[in-house]
């Protein structure tokens, strides 16, 4: 049936009104000779609405002559009447086409160019590297290959371990997994000190290469030297005569070294926080409406989301598109989308002991972005800070010894 | 007359025998009713009569008559017609 339809639409069909004395013999004639007709209705006494195709009208009208009927087109539907009507509006039918043509053009351009995976190299870097193999803005996404494009990012990036090229529509995204680098700046064999980062306890310590200075149970402050990349030959003790003859200055003959070796320190930390017994401010209530707004210069149209904002007191959030700028000329169009957020007042009362719970807790969290990754806390301990007035604050201060790697490598030259 | 009847009678038992459908044998028609909305005349030989009220089909040797409401020939080719509306009585007369 769709087929159906679809022929009669293309070949193009008319619905005409039969008016005569015998119209089934009419109809009897069209259908012996092969003329297909449809939708037959009965809408008089001696007339019917009969559709037709096209070409099924010129026969139809010898049919008419024998059968003493006449007939009046009502409607004409289909492609070939369309045509017709397209002739007249030219200038509608080239607009058409030319938008069509204009967004087929304007979609084969990569118009934006996402860089992801990217954490030390800086976006511009990689955009240059695929500049110089073809991928810019503006650029026939066919002539991009995106092959060329990979390899040579992978060429002048040398941190990049893989890349990845895809064109998607008008975006282009680049895909970077970089090279994970040991960090370790001075090279293997420069000399180089092992110091310490931090004050702190020596608790454990690891000599790999080089000559530990201090030992377990030392109080070390930062800057200074844990393992020492300078080695001194040991005096040979057995026979002192023969070395003053032969070498009479041995002591001046240090060996450097770059230095290795792992020491761990406790280290001591103190944080601070402090939480109020009763506590008043503001809060989101986490309900929340959306408006998108268009602003034409100072017209402000709204597209979605209520005309007035039901709530007493909110925040608000908003982002604003507009069409970028070109040499002087600003379009004063913009986008904006606005998030009302409610705020509600809140009024809380702690108990001393929820009140300083809170008060550690939040002294706790400033230790924890202060502690180095791979620390152990060995010890904590809490103390509540008495200004000896009645206030409604708990003053809180956390103390924490951590074991910690302390080493950090410092170059020196001999 | 009564060879013709012998003849229909040949041709009806062979078909029965073969199990060859009667329509396709004996060029009677097929017709099918679907609810009151529809009938399908297949193997017509054109129509008598068509008002909003009846329709009558020249079938074979007889008339095939339809009557109801709204009728309208939805389609018509020349072995096929679609008679569409509501319909109230479908009779055969020969």
């Amino acid at each position: 049936m769709f087929l159906f339809r679809l022929m009669s639409f293309l070949f193009g069909h008319v619905s005409m009104v039969v008016k005569g004395e015998t119209l089934e013999k009419f109809i009897n004639m069209a259908s012996s000779r092969g003329i297909y007709l449809w939708d037959i209705t009965k809408i008089g006494a001696d007339k019917i609405l009969i559709r037709v195709r096209l070409s099924g009208v010129k026969p139809l009208r010898h049919i008419a002559r024998n059968t003493g009927s006449r007939f009046k087109i009502e409607s004409r539907k289909g492609m070939p009447f369309v045509f017709n009507r397209m002739k007249k509006r030219k200038v509608l039918v080239i607009g058409a086409v030319s938008f069509l043509i204009v967004l087929y053009m304007l979609s084969s351009f990569v118009w934006f160019i996402d860089i992801i995976g990217n954490n030390k190299i800086a976006d511009d870097e990689v955009l240059k590297a695929a500049r110089q193999a073809g991928l810019t803005r503006g650029v026939l996404k066919w002539n991009i290959d995106t092959a060329a494009v990979e390899q040579a990012i992978k060429d002048k990036l040398p941190t990049v371990s893989w890349a990845g090229v895809y064109v998607k529509g008008t975006r282009a995204k680049v895909e970077i997994v970089e090279k994970k680098l040991i960090e370790n700046g001075a090279a293997e064999d420069q000399p180089v000190h092992i110091v310490a980062k931090k004050t702190g306890l020596v608790k454990d310590i690891l000599v790999l290469s080089g000559e530990a200075v201090v030992k377990e149970g030392d109080t070390v402050s930062a800057g200074q030297v844990l393992i020492s990349g300078e080695v001194i030959p040991e005096e040979k003790p057995e026979d002192p005569s023969q070395t003053e003859e032969d070498n009479p200055s041995p002591i001046a003959m240090p060996r450097y070294v770059h230095a290795k070796g792992m020491v761990k320190a406790r280290i001591w930390y103190e944080g601070y926080g402090e939480a109020q017994l009763v506590e008043e401010g503001k809060k989101l209530t986490g309900r929340q409406v959306e408006q998108v707004c268009m602003k034409f210069a100072e017209k402000e149209i709204i597209l979605k989301g209520p005309k007035e904002i039901p709530f007493k007191e909110y925040q608000t959030k908003e982002k604003v598109k507009r069409i970028p700028g070109w040499r002087n000329i600003q379009i004063p169009v913009e986008l904006s989308n606005v998030q009302y957020l409610e705020v509600k007042n809140y009024h809380e009362k702690r108990t001393l002991s929820q009140a300083r719970r809170l008060a550690e807790e939040k002294a706790l969290s400033v230790l924890r972005a202060e502690l180095p990754e791979g620390a152990r806390i060995m010890e904590q301990r809490v103390e509540r800070i008495d200004t000896g007035q009645e206030e409604s604050l708990v003053r809180v201060k956390v103390f924490v010894e951590a074991l910690e790697e302390i080493g950090k490598d410092k170059p020196f030259t001999p | 007359m009564a060879w013709r009847d012998l003849k229909n009678r040949i041709k009806r038992q062979v078909s029965d025998f073969l199990e060859i459908p009667s329509d396709v044998m004996l060029d009677l028609p097929k017709t099918v009713l679907v609810g009151n909305l529809q009938v399908f005349i297949e193997n017509h030989r054109g129509i008598v009569e068509y008002t909003s009220e009846s329709v009558r089909v020249i079938v074979g040797d007889g008339e095939i008559g339809v009557v109801g409401e709204n009728l309208s020939l939805r389609n018509i080719t020349s072995d096929e017609i679609i008679v569409e509306g509501k319909i109230k009585g479908l009779s055969i007369n020969n």
